[in-house]
């Protein structure tokens, strides 16, 4: 066999092993070893071994991943959402589909504190779902709306996609961060043109709402939204101040969420461990992967695997446009069945050198990908923001319905995708002024 | 058999709270460097090498079997569930079995990885100060062990037909 051939036969036999559910990490890091000393020696294999994992480990970059979950979780064991979207309740009641349109605010506000989307989803159905089920709106639309606004949660900053992706790629995490905020500001102006365009057309998906608070009521309400406004203040004033890094930010956001929750008399030792395990047991389960994904990178380097891919791609897609096309179709499928931070690691060491030869811009191409992985999960089978929902309803709305109301949500993803691709300047226009 | 569930029960507890201890004092840690060069224009020196070769190390490797107990491992699950029922033991056998493989290798790679740093006395000078690193390594090499010996154990009580439960269950949890 030629080196190619070994490189390819390794990517053969680790989807072969996914395939058989060997967890994605355990899968990286015994192919690329055993790929390494199949192709070049026992002792380079071993030598891999002792610096790679270490190394990938002890990365400051790498240490706002903990960071910004712990913020996520913290957030959402202690309610701090909860006046976010009571204060998008009562502005926006008079709306058709207001409670909805509520969702999506709260949601958007979620995601500047929370760097996932299952935790903005999880945070969220939990507070919008059961109020909307009482206000007799659609339960697809319900149940659907909070799905799809969660994948917001990964596209505003902070986000744990963009921090494993600019570590890989070695692009600055503020770009990718500031490239995120249109990207998330579009998306949840389209999901909220969704709502108001489905009530319109049926409005018995959602009942006018009869309250209508006076101004006095609107304006106490913002007043219950200053603990999560506080902690996004402190992090993007401080961030985008110079007062700390990106790095830095997550630290003190999860600083600054306990603090908050403290004098909410919200955190209780429980939900403080709570956070504080779940954020562990996540770390490792990712750091594994991408340790994984390092060594995979090697073996594909060496093998020349990686160039052959890279290259034969190039040659068949003539266009770039076709090429990119394939790069979306090919995550949009991948999507559908892997869990995007995993599918995101999987591929990085094969699809990194093709955007670097086809010359596009790795801040753009960051974007875009977080945008494809989010639309990953809301799509059947496997939709990790559809199940966590689910969760929340129990036995009150199937598995398949909160699917169906994903789907006009998934409509407007795709032309707010093809928004991003077409207009790249959509994505840079933010980082290009922060860098003059 | 009873006896070593209690241990490796213990163990992975007792990583858990290193792990959940270095996500702490790794907040902690940062608030005050970067309080103190805001405010005082005083940063606690080495704050960088600290957080990266100490918290990160420990906690990354510390966690591993943590992940393993809790179940929350990524993996895809779409195939391996269109085939028989009868045969996904064998599919959770080979995954517990790679495992045992990997980080068995990663651990004893580890081990010596450590003790030649331990003999150099591997330290990294950040500004003005030099920090010892060659603690840190060891991470490496005690997380993999536990994890490899975590995996063992789930591949024991698989051939043995005995439930895998060597972390409390927290029905209220979700995983990335």
């Amino acid at each position: 066999m030629s080196d190619v051939e070994i490189g390819l036969a390794g990517l053969g036999i680790l989807f072969f092993l996914i395939a058989l559910r060997v967890p994605i990490g355990f899968a990286l890091i015994s192919v690329s070893f055993a790929g390494l000393w199949y192709l070049m020696s026992w002792r380079v294999a071993w030598g891999a071994l002792a610096v790679m994992p270490y190394q990938f480990a002890a990365n400051w970059v790498l240490s706002s991943v903990p960071m910004f979950l712990m913020l996520g979780f913290i957030c959402y064991h202690t309610n701090l959402t909860k006046g976010m979207f009571h204060a998008a309740k009562v502005w926006t009641a008079a709306l058709p589909g207001g409670l909805a349109i509520a969702a999506i605010f709260g949601s958007a506000g979620f995601a500047a504190v929370s760097g996932s989307s299952i935790a903005c989803s999880a945070a969220m159905g939990r507070i919008a779902v059961p109020e909307m089920m009482k206000q007799k709106y659609d339960a697809e639309l319900a149940t659907g709306t909070v799905a799809v606004a969660g994948t917001i949660g990964a596209l505003i900053p902070p986000s744990i996609i963009m921090i494993l992706y600019g570590v890989i790629s070695q692009q600055p995490i503020s770009d990718l961060f500031l490239g995120g905020i249109s990207a998330g500001i579009i998306s949840g102006i389209g999901y909220i043109l969704v709502v108001l365009i489905r009530v319109k057309i049926n409005p018995s998906l959602a009942p006018a709402y009869t309250g209508g608070e006076p101004m006095s009521e609107k304006l106490r309400a913002l007043r219950g939204t200053w603990p999560i406004l506080l902690v996004m203040l402190g992090i993007f004033g401080g961030l985008f101040g110079g007062v700390f890094t990106p790095t830095e930010a997550g630290a003190i956001g999860a600083f600054l969420a306990l603090l908050v929750a403290a004098t909410q008399r919200q955190l209780t030792w429980e939900r403080f461990r709570k956070a504080g395990e779940e954020t562990v047991t996540a770390t490792a389960a990712l750091i594994v992967i991408a340790i994984g994904a390092t060594l995979l990178t090697r073996f594909l380097t060496l093998s020349g695997a990686g160039d052959y891919i890279s290259e034969s791609v190039l040659s068949i897609g003539a266009s770039p446009t076709m090429l990119l096309l394939g790069i979306v179709l090919i995550y949009l499928m991948m999507g559908m069945f892997l869990e995007p931070l995993g599918a995101m690691l999987l591929t990085l060491p094969i699809v990194l050198p093709i955007v670097g030869d086809a010359g596009w811009s790795l801040v753009w191409f960051g974007v875009v990908l977080t945008k494809l992985l989010e639309i990953g999960m809301i799509t059947p089978p496997i939709g990790m923001n559809v199940f966590v929902i689910k969760g929340v309803v129990g036995n009150l709305v199937t598995t398949t319905q909160i699917f169906r109301g994903v789907f006009w949500f998934l409509v407007m993803d795709l032309l707010v995708l093809a928004l991003l691709v077409v207009f790249p300047d959509v994505i840079l226009f933010l980082p290009e002024i922060a860098g003059n | 058999m009873k006896w070593i569930e209690w241990i490796l029960t213990k163990l992975v507890a007792f990583a858990g709270l290193v792990g959940l201890a270095c996500v702490v004092l790794m907040m902690v840690h940062i608030v005050c460097d970067v309080l103190g060069r805001y405010l005082f224009n005083m940063p606690v020196e080495g704050t960088i090498t600290i957080v990266s070769n100490y918290y990160m190390v420990i906690l990354a490797f510390g966690s591993l079997a943590v992940s393993e107990a809790r179940d929350a491992n990524i993996s895809v699950e779409i195939v391996s569930d269109l085939l028989p029922r009868n045969v996904q033991p064998s599919l959770t056998g080979l995954a517990s079995l790679i495992a045992v493989g990997a980080f068995s290798l990663l651990a004893v790679r580890g081990w010596i990885e450590a003790s030649d740093k331990f003999s150099s006395g591997a330290a990294l000078q950040q500004g003005i100060v030099t920090i010892p690193i060659w603690p840190s390594y060891f991470a490496v090499p005690l997380g993999c062990g536990l994890m490899a010996l975590a995996s063992a154990w789930k591949l024991v009580c698989l051939i043995a037909g005995r439930p895998f439960a060597i972390s409390k269950p927290d029905p209220e949890a979700f995983n990335e």
